[in-house]
């Protein structure tokens, strides 16, 4: 129970346009127990749950311009993209954490993203109460999810992407637990396991 | 429980489609459906918008109101009244209820559709009056009988839109609206406790049944603005905000309700348009009660109702009490169970058109069922088991987002359109899922033009998106192909975007960067052609480029191209505005000059007092007599004395008050500036919380009612009234007046009968407290806070009743002397606590022989100013000490009554405690403070630190390690309605509290709590978690590591280095004070000696300036020796910069702050004192705050306005270190009472910051802007 489930929908999987993913994705949130949070970025849809809350985000990497960055960095985040090899990636990544943070605590602050420091920052991940973790997505596509721990609090060690639908859902056949075999690299100190899928 | 049993399917019709419900339920009217709920509830809450709330009497009575003044104009049964008043307001259900129980028909239109369509709709209808924002319009006079209504008589009448094009009126009957209700009644369980979302246009007839759901069971109908229902996604945290509990809406705006937002809902019902499945087994998933509805307009909202439930297919169900329900072909007759064909309606709720040829053919008789009057609804269903299930539209009828639509009136407004030559509408899904309508035109028409012809013509919300189409697709039979209509759209880029120069067609092309090739017009939504949060951010970042003050937030508010453009235009008119220059800044100087020297006269007068006293004391010089000398002490030394004097002062000087806008350099301004500062120089703070108060405000000239509770005074320069039985607790910003850029702006403050005012809360000019109205602790007012409200944050916003967690009201005492006496008499003690502290210094004085002469006595207290400094010090700790250790005895954990001991032991103690703030100021933010707050009975954990601290006593506790910063206010108690509570609070282990923040009672923060600048913390703050704001939300921050040694755990050593070092720091500003004192007697003695009278009366002024201007030197000089210039950068807490940074502070505020600069704020005196001290400040500066610090760091530009209480705060303390930085303030900012501007940001010329918000560290404030919050939001 420690950890939110997480499930990607693949739209391409069943022929499916933007509002048919929503529809889906909300299904398969509808079928859990516990509070859920979405995100889409078709033809990708990231569904989260958990019995505390939480939030998910989605983004697909694109290209961003300095001033997108001077919009949202703090001073630190600005540092670390100075030392990013992939920028557009990064910054991204940087949104969809602040993103993710920001559906999990209610948007406080959603006029002044600079001032919202991303779990980036959170050493070993976690803040108090407080868990977030990159998601492992395929190629062009990144995504964060923040949720809050079930006392006692103690660090998660990863996050696990659980295929918990059938695997026919993914774009492309992957092997079971794949999960948080993540490729970004983050300046910070960042555990990352893989983990089997939990059994029912 | 169903809503009707299966009997009612019997007989013959038994294999046939045909339903029919139960017996109707006996017959009233509305008004009686109302009336009878208000007998039952009524003080339940009726009636709640963002600003008000209403009880059922209330609403009554109001609503009475309005059918008087409808009966005025001869209205009555049988006319029909217009509503034209903004959705998600009080003022629309109240006119709602004016025009029923006037007994008029009421007929809604949409405050937000074209005024054309409202011309159409009230000319079609009739009407005699419109009720509008500004009150009733006659249109003609009332033609009906007077009295209340009949159960035939018309209700209401709602206007559907017409498959003619023209808008079809339907009229419902007070028997079918009652009957609809009533028969609801019986299976949707709403309680008295419930509240149900106001949220449907009034003009949609789904709106009546949220009205009734409320008003039928004493429940609270909830109005949400327009804005949050369109906003979708923002509904689910305003619902869980406003604790609705029952939700009747359209499935479509149902589905972007997450899980989350519904927690609280436990009844939903949705109709309106066909239920997926999916959605609604969702929401009724995990037991909650969901009801899908079937109804059109023309039968009265609902004629038939199924309960949902997960896995079984969503029915339309079965008819409502008094309706008949069947499935007809197309020649009428019934079709066999399980036949699909087209639904038809009878029985009680049947309407009728206004149009009675429609009326015919659309209700005509059904001969086959022997029906008399039977609606065609044009929907095809057929009979399942468990009722009737809905298979789609028979015609071209569509509904979006709840509202239903002719696309036959679209194509007929679109074909009409100048240009075009053939026009179809169809419904698309746009590529975030969401369906929108859009217009294909053909021919050669702008489509700008055709998007503004429509829209005049059709309700608001459906107004298409124009395609140009070179043809229209066709069947086989000539007609239009519909499903054949291209999407997305045939050169999309091209032809379906703003053209042109301005400010829409560059902004449309920023939308197409972001979003792709979709049509983009006026009326697009961001969010709805698929624009995502990133999508967002990244386009406010490129719009930046022309508009830097855009925020996040405002595209979030401007979803619309046309409006986000308008919006910008406004932007780069703001940022135009130039910064007006002083017109008169060098006399307006002169005179401040003079009025700063007029100051200085007056305390002359103070140490003349004391020279006088000495000579008369030991039989020398100048003598006068006793008697004299104390009634001179009495008027100058003592708060009533000195109230007399501001008194005096402010009915010479502001006699011709009242509201404006005045130039910051004129006249008025100049006597406000001189009678605040000399109410601040003669301390009247001992007044505050005591019965005097309310005699002082009214001496001032301000109407105070009977009753009424003090705990801030009224400032002298305040147009303020305050109502009997108000309160007002301790440092209310009661001014009434502001300075804004160049101008000072007046305003009178209203505080209603029994209101209740927290402390520091802002009111500002203009604002009006109701009766019993609650504001709390912390907030900003500045609009009508309506009475019975409580309101909240930064700027106060509302937050509930008031009075919700008190005891009923007591009656407030009668006022009685001995209080009176028991506070003067505290008074007097308190008076005397500084000559009690000085009798070990003046013994000590005595036995080295400092009183045999004056020179004598000068030249000891000069040679001993540091153990004279060090002994009063102690005495004065010790003194106040024990005072406040006896008095806190009386100060209990509970409720009181406002007149108490326990009261006047809080008073006595904050009292005590008031002045310490002055004298032992430098005892604060050293490693002795714990032992002063200990000797307080404070329970001070080790280790931890503590800035100045307000209202701390015993029933404080700080746990180890913690830090407090400057000001950190601990209310722990509240007053209100003749009641006292007071409760401990409590800052656990490791928390940090930033400046000025406000702990209320009971209020506990969990280990390693962060709470923010100016933020008011919720009463239980879980560990580990940081707060900001009023009110306040979490913001996760992260700790940065730094050596525990110069932080949390240092060694033995420098903690005694610091100890040492702040022994001086703690001694040098009394030394240095006492000395000035000294210098300033023997000068006065040696002027009387040599010169007589003339000689000290003339001298006296000069040698009070001299002195002032050296504390002034004295500090500069100390600053450069001790410091030199700050520059940004990082210390921690254990390092020797931090410690002579506080040395640094001591002396500002104690020794240039006490001599000079209360008599000098907002003159040219503090700008150069600022500038010697290293801050760039700008010609003509109004800095009316001693909140400077590391001076260097302080850029302020010319004709900056910094108001009373505003902080610059160039450093933090987070995780026990210091960091510096610069803070900007271009030229004419204006920085409202009590703001904070952090460091590293920069507010650009001309923008305005408002009162109690805080600007967060490195933010940018663009120029020309406003901003308020905490932190700022654009305003």
């Amino acid at each position: 129970m420690g950890l939110p489930r997480l499930v990607l929908l693949d739209a391409r999987c069943r022929g499916l346009d933007p509002a048919g993913l929503r529809r889906w994705a909300r299904e398969v949130s509808a079928t859990r127990e516990g509070r859920s949070s979405r995100s889409y970025r078709y033809p990708l849809a990231l569904v989260g749950w958990h019995h505390r809350p939480l939030g998910v985000d989605l983004e697909r990497v694109e290209p961003c311009e300095p001033s997108f960055a001077e919009l949202i960095c703090t001073p630190w985040e600005r540092a670390l993209l100075a030392g990013a090899a992939d920028p557009d990636r990064f910054l991204a990544s940087l949104w969809s954490s602040k993103e993710a943070l920001a559906k999990l605590l209610g948007d406080p602050l959603h006029s002044v993203p600079s001032q919202v420091p991303s779990p980036l920052s959170w050493p070993d991940d976690h803040h108090r109460a407080l868990r977030a973790a990159p998601v492992a997505l395929p190629d062009g596509f990144v995504g964060w999810a923040c949720w809050r721990a079930t006392p006692p609090q103690r660090p998660d060690p990863a996050l696990v992407l659980r295929p918990a639908l059938a695997e026919a859902e993914w774009p492309v056949r992957q092997p079971a637990g794949v999960a948080a075999a993540s490729t970004q690299r983050w300046p910070s100190q960042r555990t990352e396991a893989t983990h089997p899928p939990p059994s029912q | 429980m169903l809503p009707h049993g299966t009997e009612a399917v019997s007989g013959p019709v038994d294999r046939r489609s045909v339903l029919d419900g139960p017996p109707a339920p006996a017959p009233r009217t509305l008004v009686e459906v109302f009336d009878a709920t208000r007998r039952a509830w009524p003080t339940n809450v009726a009636l709640e918008d963002h600003t008000r709330c209403l009880t059922y009497d209330e609403a009554w009575e109001r609503a009475g109101a309005l059918a008087e003044e409808l009966a005025a104009l001869g209205i009555g049964v049988g006319d029909r009244v217009g509503i034209h008043v903004q959705s998600g307001t009080v003022e629309l259900y109240l006119a709602v209820l004016g025009v029923l129980r006037s007994g008029a028909a009421y007929v809604p239109v949409e405050a937000e559709d074209p005024d054309r369509r409202a011309a159409t709709v009230f000319a079609e209808a009739d009407v005699a009056a419109v009720v509008g924002p500004h009150g009733v319009r006659v249109r003609h006079r009332g033609r009906g009988r007077q009295g209340p209504p009949g159960i035939d008589d018309d209700c209401w009448v709602i206007f559907t839109s017409g498959s003619t094009g023209t808008p079809k009126g339907v009229a419902v009957r007070h028997r079918s609206a009652a009957a609809f209700v009533d028969a609801e009644a019986h299976f949707l369980r709403v309680l008295p406790t419930d509240r149900v979302l106001g949220g449907l246009s009034v003009a949609f007839d789904a709106s009546c049944e949220e009205m009734w759901l409320a008003w039928r069971n004493g429940a609270a109908l909830v109005a949400c603005p327009r804005s949050v229902v369109r906003a979708g996604g923002d509904l689910g945290a305003w619902l869980a905000a406003q604790r609705v509990s029952v939700l009747s809406t359209v499935p479509s705006l149902a589905a972007l309700l997450d899980p989350e937002a519904l927690s609280g809902v436990r009844l939903v019902v949705l109709g309106g348009e066909a239920c997926p499945e999916q959605l609604g087994w969702r929401l009724a998933d995990g037991g909650r009660e969901v009801w899908n509805t079937y109804g059109p307009t023309e039968s009265t909202v609902v004629s038939a109702a199924a309960r949902v439930t997960p896995g079984e297919p969503i029915l339309i169900g079965q008819p409502l009490a008094g309706e008949r329900l069947a499935v007809v072909d197309d020649a009428g007759r019934p079709v066999e169970a399980g036949e699909p064909g087209e639904l038809v309606i009878a029985g009680v709720g049947l309407g009728r058109y206004l149009d009675r040829r429609l009326d015919a053919a659309r209700y005509a008789p059904l001969p086959s069922l022997g029906w008399g009057r039977a609606y065609r609804t044009g929907d095809r269903a057929r009979l399942v088991s468990g009722g009737i299930a809905f298979l789609g539209r028979a015609d071209d009828q569509v509904k979006l987002s709840g509202r239903r639509i002719e696309l036959g009136e679209v194509d007929r407004h679109l074909a009409a359109a100048p240009g075009v030559r053939s026009a179809a509408a169809a419904v698309r899904t746009t590529p975030a899922g969401n369906s929108m309508l859009v217009g294909y035109v053909t021919g050669a028409p702008d489509p700008d033009e055709v998007r503004r012809f429509v829209a005049e013509r059709l309700p608001a919300g459906v107004v298409p998106a124009i395609v140009v189409l070179d043809q229209l697709p066709t069947t086989t039979a000539g007609k239009v192909d519909r499903e054949a209509l291209p999407w997305p759209p045939p050169g999309a880029e091209a032809g379906s975007r703003p053209a042109g120069r301005g400010t829409r067609a560059w902004l449309a092309e920023r939308w197409a960067e972001q979003l792709g090739e979709v049509p983009i017009d006026d009326q697009s939504d961001f969010f709805e052609l698929g624009g995502t949060s990133m999508a967002a951010a990244k386009l406010v970042s490129a719009l930046r480029a022309r508009f830097p003050a855009l925020a996040v937030a405002d595209l979030y508010q401007h979803r619309r191209l046309g409006d986000l453009a308008d919006h910008l235009e406004r932007l780069s008119q703001v940022s135009a505005t130039a910064t007006d220059s002083l017109a008169h800044g060098r006399r307006f100087a002169a005179g401040q000059l003079a009025g700063v020297a007029a100051l200085f006269v007056l305390d002359a007068l103070g140490w003349v007092l004391a020279v006088l006293a000495f000579d008369q004391l030991l039989g020398v010089g100048l003598r006068v007599g006793w008697v004299p000398l104390v009634l001179a002490w009495a008027l100058l030394e003592t708060a009533p004395g000195n109230a007399l004097v501001v008194v005096g002062c402010r009915r010479l000087l502001l006699r011709d008050l009242s509201p404006g806008r005045y130039p910051r350099d004129g006249w008025l301004a100049w006597r406000i500036w001189f009678v605040e500062r000399l109410a601040d120089r003669h301390h009247l703070e001992e007044l505050e919380g005591t019965p005097m108060a309310a005699r002082y405000a009214r001496l001032l000239g301000v109407p105070v009612g009977r009753g009424a509770c003090l705990g801030t005074l009224p400032s002298p320069a305040c147009l303020v009234t305050i109502g009997a039985g108000a309160t007002l607790e301790a440092d209310v910003d009661l001014y009434g007046w502001v300075v804004e850029g160049s101008e000072l702006v007046v305003g009178t403050i209203e505080i209603g009968p029994g209101a209740r005012v927290g402390t520091r809360a802002a009111l500002m000019p203009g604002a009006r407290v109701g009766a019993d109205a609650e504001i709390e602790p912390g907030s900003v007012v500045s609009a009508t806070v309506p009475a019975g409200e409580r309101w909240s944050g930064v700027p106060a916003r509302p937050d509930g009743r008031s009075r919700q967690g008190w005891p009923p009201a007591r009656e407030p005492a009668p006022p009685s002397r001995w209080w009176s006496l028991a506070y003067l008499g505290a008074m007097a003690l308190i008076a005397l606590v500084p000559l009690v502290s000085a009798v070990p210094g003046l013994v000590l004085l005595d036995r080295l022989g400092g009183f045999q002469s004056w020179p004598q006595a000068v030249r000891l207290a000069l040679e001993w100013s540091p153990v004279l400094a060090a002994v009063f010090l102690a005495a004065y700790a010790l003194v106040v000490g024990l005072g406040c250790r006896w008095v806190a005895h009386l100060i209990q954990p509970g409720w009181h009554p406002a007149t108490s001991w326990t009261s006047w032991a809080l008073w006595v103690h904050g009292s005590l405690l008031e002045a310490t703030h002055v004298v032992l100021f430098p005892l604060y933010s050293t490693v002795y403070t714990r032992w002063w707050l200990r000797l307080l009975g404070v329970r001070v954990g080790r280790r931890s630190e503590v800035c100045t601290a307000v209202g701390v006593s015993r029933l404080v506790e700080i746990g180890e390690t913690s830090f407090l910063t400057d000001d950190v206010v601990f209310a722990c108690s509240r007053a209100g309605w003749g009641w006292l509570e007071v409760r401990p609070s409590e800052v656990a282990s490791r928390s940090f509290v930033g400046n000025s923040a406000i702990l209320r009672p009971s209020t506990r923060l969990g280990e390693g709590t962060l709470v923010g600048v100016l933020s008011v913390p919720p009463l239980r703050c879980e560990a580990g978690t940081s707060w900001l704001g009023a009110p306040s939300f979490e913001l996760p921050r992260v700790v940065e590591p730094a050596d525990p040694k110069r932080t949390t755990d240092p060694p033995g050593a420098v903690v005694l280095a610091r100890g040492l070092v702040e022994i001086v720091r703690v001694l040098l500003p009394a030394t240095l004070s006492l000395c000035l004192g000294a210098a300033v007697l023997g000068s006065l003695e040696v002027l009387a000696t040599r010169a007589g009278w003339a000689g000290l009366v003339v001298g006296a002024p000069v040698v009070v300036v001299l002195a002032a201007l050296a504390a002034g030197a004295l500090t500069v000089a100390a600053k450069w020796v001790v410091i030199g210039r700050y520059e940004p950068g990082e210390h921690p807490l254990w390092s020797t910069f931090v410690w002579r940074d506080e040395i640094v502070n001591s002396l500002h505020e104690q020794l240039a702050g006490a001599w000079l600069l209360t008599a000098a704020l907002a003159t040219p005196i503090m700008n150069a004192y600022l500038r010697a001290m290293g801050a760039a400040v700008g010609p003509e500066a109004w800095v009316e705050t001693l909140s400077v610090a590391d001076f260097a760091l302080v850029d302020v530009g010319r004709g900056v306005a910094i108001n009373r209480g505003a902080c610059i705060e160039t450093h933090l303390f987070h995780d026990r270190l210091m960091r510096l930085g610069p803070a900007r303030l271009a030229e004419g900012v204006t920085l409202g009472p009590h703001a904070v501007v952090l460091l590293d940001a920069e507010v650009g010329a001309g923008a305005s910051v408002g009162a109690r918000s805080v600007v967060l560290r490195a933010e940018r404030l663009p120029a020309g802007t406003r901003w308020l919050g905490i932190p700022v939001r654009v305003e």
